[in-house]
């Protein structure tokens, strides 16, 4: 029985030794690369810029965190050059939901979200369906109304067929029973001017983009395309509440780490974002933006990215985009 | 076919690979769609642009055809000199490969080196002096004073 | 008469020390930064973010403006003395700037680009001032038809940059115009001719194809002479180093043409100032009296694309400041310092800040002032560069393109790129097909694909649509009018040939 009780002692030892060790937490030591999938001035640009802002101001993380853009293929460069650095610690990158589509429907994505190390999900974006002032339009009814009166003739303008206006577009065409035209267009300017100039009729904005032409008077926002209303806009009713069962089709941002990323550097962004998240600036950060509030992080965050996998799975499906894996 | 030797290979062969060109690129785009329900498709330019390639290098050695057959010297293309672009050509791209691995420092003053010597045919101190000069002036006026991100070699730099 | 309040209280805002000093610092950062290939105004103006943000909205801007157009100032300056383009718009003052400088004039050259930049800078500040509403309510009424008209226009400036031989100007052209289709479809999310690259997924940059066929073609092309002596003759004497008063009377119209050119392409989102260069460069040319002469160094070759690529920058921001829509990259960028600093871009932010616009307006025209003081007395000092060898210049300008290049997006495919584009360019040279024409396929083929197809989705498949809009249908009747000239030639020029051989 020595042997036996020799081993235990050996065990309890061991372990008393490692409880008292403190785990070597991680903190950063030089600078972190804060990598951005589309060039400067876009969207997930500014996105990145405002959170390095505000944790700047919070004065949490002791190192420079400088923004990288790296564009390409609407994401799969950053995807594919995130993948690369596997061992990399000091690497961190603003995911959107392009992350999880792109790869499902072009060839040369050949890295996914599920390859990667999601560390948390911070805002949601809503879009909102706008016309322009002078429209006959008031609400969502009159639209689709018109639409079917006219089956191909209402233009809207937005991005790609595999983006979000376009995938938010089929839905409402299901829910609705009529179908317009989508007119794609390179950049945000040249849609928003298309609505403006009169060239199409309809365009699925975010609200950042909308409220100031709502503020200047020369956009109507007909319906939100939300769960609940926004409070940027709370008269406008949701598309729900104006009869049309169309599901949330969010815009997700957040940050994602290289695949395999050691536990402690994990923990530690967790951390960091999550103190970030409580606190006054970030909160205001939200508001200014007319973001929605969407902090999710460990297992909340891994049933997020499965099951909106599998929802725009099905969306692009019904869109008639093809899926090549 | 003595008007046969008096032809410019030198232009005939780059119309040739534009008539490559333009029917690789119709190859391309009969596959896509010519024309949606939208509108014209992904394939309706590229096609046309391929026709077109086509029918205008096959036109410029038609041009050259008939006119050596009627007896005109076209002017020859000027080759002189070729070689010495072709051997900098190699090392540029060979630069190119060393810029990950050895760092843009490193790489281009292999490059510049290289130049210098080989191709511009000048002494050994002034390949040393500008290859050197040149690397450390673009350092630091990229690197150091914009911030630029070069590719750094095993050395820091 | 608010507005001369206006400008009035805007020059006391530019002239305080603290904006003055950040006026500077952005105009000079953006000359270097428009010096060096590569390295564009939007690329340095993303990077000098994260300080701007550090400073009050109104001297972050004043500085961020000024790297702007201070880079299309700087852009110049290698066109002509090296014929590497500086920025994409320089593209076109190779063309003329170059060629001047191999016959030693230089000096001139340099000095008219940084005269007109500066003419055609100040007409853009004074527009956007006088008339930047009205006018961005006009440019909305630029839809996909209007701009499928417009980049017709820009196409058959083609004929126009022709030279010798149409037949392979125009097989350049479209060898550019393929390049365009390189790249994920914008209507069907299709691949094409992509070889299954992810690099090849957003297109070919033209700052690539540029830098390629310019500066590493003209490197390529100068190994094949023994140099070892000077590059080119610079003569002495300031009065042969600046331009003289036939060059600035010979440029009146070119004035004017940059101006206007330049500043009303700078107000349509997404057109661009390479474009508004290569317009204004063809309509000189259309309108001058020795047309043939562009192309071998003629001084308003130099003065129409300069003037215009600096009044773009006063259209461009016509769209960001009085809709809040960026109508280029860098205005993009500037859109995005707004929202950083709390600003809310849209119709209604001149109206809230209106000392912020009229500060910048203010601080715009003392920059170019800057500029005109800084360029001009470094004229005779730039000129000298050409006196340097060759084997110390060319590798430098290899080193600086490959910087610039990789400056770009920190890929290593865009060096390859730019190497392959660069014995592109060399063997075009020895062949006599024109570089410009391949350029100009690039930069118009994509934006006139797409709108024509964006057209005909808006017209449901009618093609009237394209020339039945009135505003539309002026612009192609001016396109078949510019075009007539020259063919009108060159088919009289054939009528002659063939009667010559009847005989």
């Amino acid at each position: 029985m020595k042997c036996k009780s020799a081993v235990t002692l050996g065990a309890v030892l061991i372990t008393a030794c490692a409880a008292t060790i403190p785990a070597q937490a991680f903190t950063p030591e030089r600078a972190v690369e804060v990598m951005v999938h589309s060039g400067p001035g876009a969207g997930n640009d500014i996105f990145a810029r405002g959170v390095v802002g505000v944790l700047d101001k919070l004065k949490i993380v002791p190192q420079n965190m400088q923004v990288v853009n790296k564009t390409g293929g609407g994401g799969l460069v950053a995807m594919s050059y995130l993948s690369e650095k596997k061992a990399d610690t000091h690497l961190i990158a603003v995911f959107t939901s392009v992350w999880w589509v792109n790869p499902m429907i072009r060839k040369e994505g050949k890295v996914t979200m599920r390859d990667l190390t999601p560390i948390a999900r911070l805002v949601l974006e809503p879009s909102v369906m706008a016309v322009r002032a002078d429209s006959p339009y008031k609400n969502a009814k009159e639209f689709f109304a018109a639409a079917k009166k006219n089956p191909g003739k209402l233009k809207q303008s937005g991005g790609s067929i595999s983006g979000r206006d376009n995938t938010t577009r089929a839905l409402l065409q299901k829910a609705a029973g009529a179908e317009w035209q989508f007119i794609s267009m390179k950049s945000g300017g040249e849609r928003i001017a298309a609505l403006l100039g009169g060239h199409v009729d309809m365009m699925i904005m975010e609200p950042s983009e909308a409220l100031e032409q709502i503020r200047a008077g020369k956009v109507r926002v007909i319906a939100t395309l939300m769960e609940k209303r926004l409070s940027s806009v709370p008269d406008v009713p949701t598309i729900k509440e104006q009869g049309y069962n169309v599901p949330e089709v969010p815009q997700a941002r957040g940050f994602v780490g290289p695949p395999a990323m050691p536990a402690d550097v994990k923990t530690y962004w967790e951390g960091i974002f999550g103190k970030m998240h409580k606190s006054k600036e970030w909160q205001d950060y939200v508001k200014m933006n007319h973001y929605e509030d969407g902090f999710l992080t460990g297992a909340g965050l891994r049933k997020f990215s499965e099951e909106y996998e599998q929802t725009m799975r099905g969306i692009l499906k019904d869109a008639g985009i093809k899926l090549v894996r | 076919m003595s008007w046969w030797k008096t032809l410019d290979k030198s232009d005939l062969v780059s119309a040739l690979l534009l008539v490559a060109l333009g029917v690789f690129v119709v190859a391309q785009a009969w596959d896509w769609p010519y024309l949606t329900k939208d509108g014209p498709g992904p394939g309706f330019f590229p096609l046309w642009i391929g026709i077109a390639l086509i029918v205008l290098a096959a036109t410029l050695i038609a041009l050259h055809a008939i006119g050596a057959a009627e007896g005109k010297t076209p002017e020859k293309t000027n080759w002189k000199g070729v070689r010495g672009v072709l051997i900098g050509w190699v090392g540029l791209m060979i630069a190119a490969a060393l810029l990950e691995p050895a760092g843009f420092v490193a790489s281009f003053v292999l490059l510049a080196a290289f130049l210098v010597r080989v191709v511009f045919r000048q002494s050994w101190r002034s390949t040393i002096i500008v290859s050197l000069a040149s690397a450390a002036g673009i350092w630091l006026v990229f690197v150091k004073l914009l911030q630029v991100r070069l590719p750094a070699g095993p050395w820091g730099f | 008469m608010e507005m001369l309040s206006g400008l009035a209280h805007g020059f006391a805002i530019a002239l305080e020390p603290m904006n003055l000093l950040w006026c500077f610092v952005g105009v000079f950062f953006g000359t270097i930064v428009g010096i060096l290939p590569g390295l564009g105004p939007s690329a340095t103006v993303a990077l000098l973010l994260p300080m701007a943000m550090q400073m009050n909205p109104t001297g972050g801007l004043i500085m961020l403006a000024g790297i702007y157009y201070g880079a299309k100032y700087g852009g110049s300056t290698t066109a002509i003395l090296l014929n590497v383009p500086g920025e994409s718009a320089s593209v076109v003052t190779c063309l003329d700037g170059f060629e001047m400088a191999r016959k030693g004039r230089a000096g001139p050259a340099l000095g008219i680009a940084a005269i007109s930049s500066f003419v055609a800078g100040s007409v853009g500040v004074v527009l956007l001032m006088l008339v930047a509403p009205p006018i961005a309510e006009f440019a909305l009424r630029f839809g996909p038809p209007e701009y499928f008209a417009l980049m017709a226009m820009g196409l058959s400036m083609v004929v126009l940059l022709a030279g010798k031989s149409m037949i392979k100007a125009l097989l350049s052209m479209l060898v550019g115009l393929w390049l365009a289709t390189i790249g994920i479809d914008l209507f069907t999310d299709g691949a094409r001719f992509t070889f299954e690259q992810i690099e090849l997924m957003d297109g070919v940059n033209f700052v690539i194809v540029a830098i390629g066929t310019f500066a590493i073609g003209e490197v390529l092309a100068n190994m094949s002479v023994q140099s070892s002596g000077q590059t080119f003759t610079v003569p002495k004497g300031l009065r042969n180093l600046m331009p003289n008063w036939q060059d600035l009377k010979d440029c009146r119209f070119a004035f004017l043409n940059g101006s206007i050119v330049g500043f009303f392409v700078g107000v349509l989102p997404g057109a661009g100032s390479t474009i508004a260069s290569f317009v204004s460069y063809g309509l000189e040319k259309a309108v001058s009296r020795h047309p043939e002469k562009f192309g071998t160094g003629v001084v308003e070759g130099v003065a129409a694309p300069e003037g215009a690529n600096n009044s773009e920058t006063g259209g461009s921001l016509v769209p960001l400041l009085t809709l809040g829509i960026p109508g280029s990259a860098t205005t993009a960028i500037l859109l995005a310092a707004f929202i950083l600093w709390g600003l809310k871009p849209g119709p209604l932010l001149i109206q809230d800040n209106p000392e912020m616009f009229w500060g910048l307006v203010a601080s715009m025209y003392i920059g170019n002032v800057i500029l005109l003081i800084l360029n001009l007395p470094l004229v005779p000092v730039l000129a000298q560069i050409l006196r340097l060898p060759g084997y110390v210049l060319y590798p430098v300008i290899l080193g600086v393109s490959i910087v610039g290049v990789y400056s770009v997006d920190q890929r290593l495919f865009d060096v390859w790129l730019v190497g392959g584009f660069g014995l592109l360019g060399f063997l075009m040279r020895r062949l006599d097909y024109p570089a410009a024409p391949l350029l100009l396929g690039l930069v118009l083929g994509d934006l006139m694909e797409n709108a024509m197809r964006q057209s005909l989705m808006m017209s449901n498949g009618d093609i009237s649509i394209l020339y039945s809009r009135p505003l539309a249908a002026t612009m192609l009747l001016l396109t078949a009018v510019l075009l007539a000239g020259p063919l009108f030639r060159q088919v009289n020029s054939w009528r002659l040939k063939a009667s010559e051989q009847e005989v």
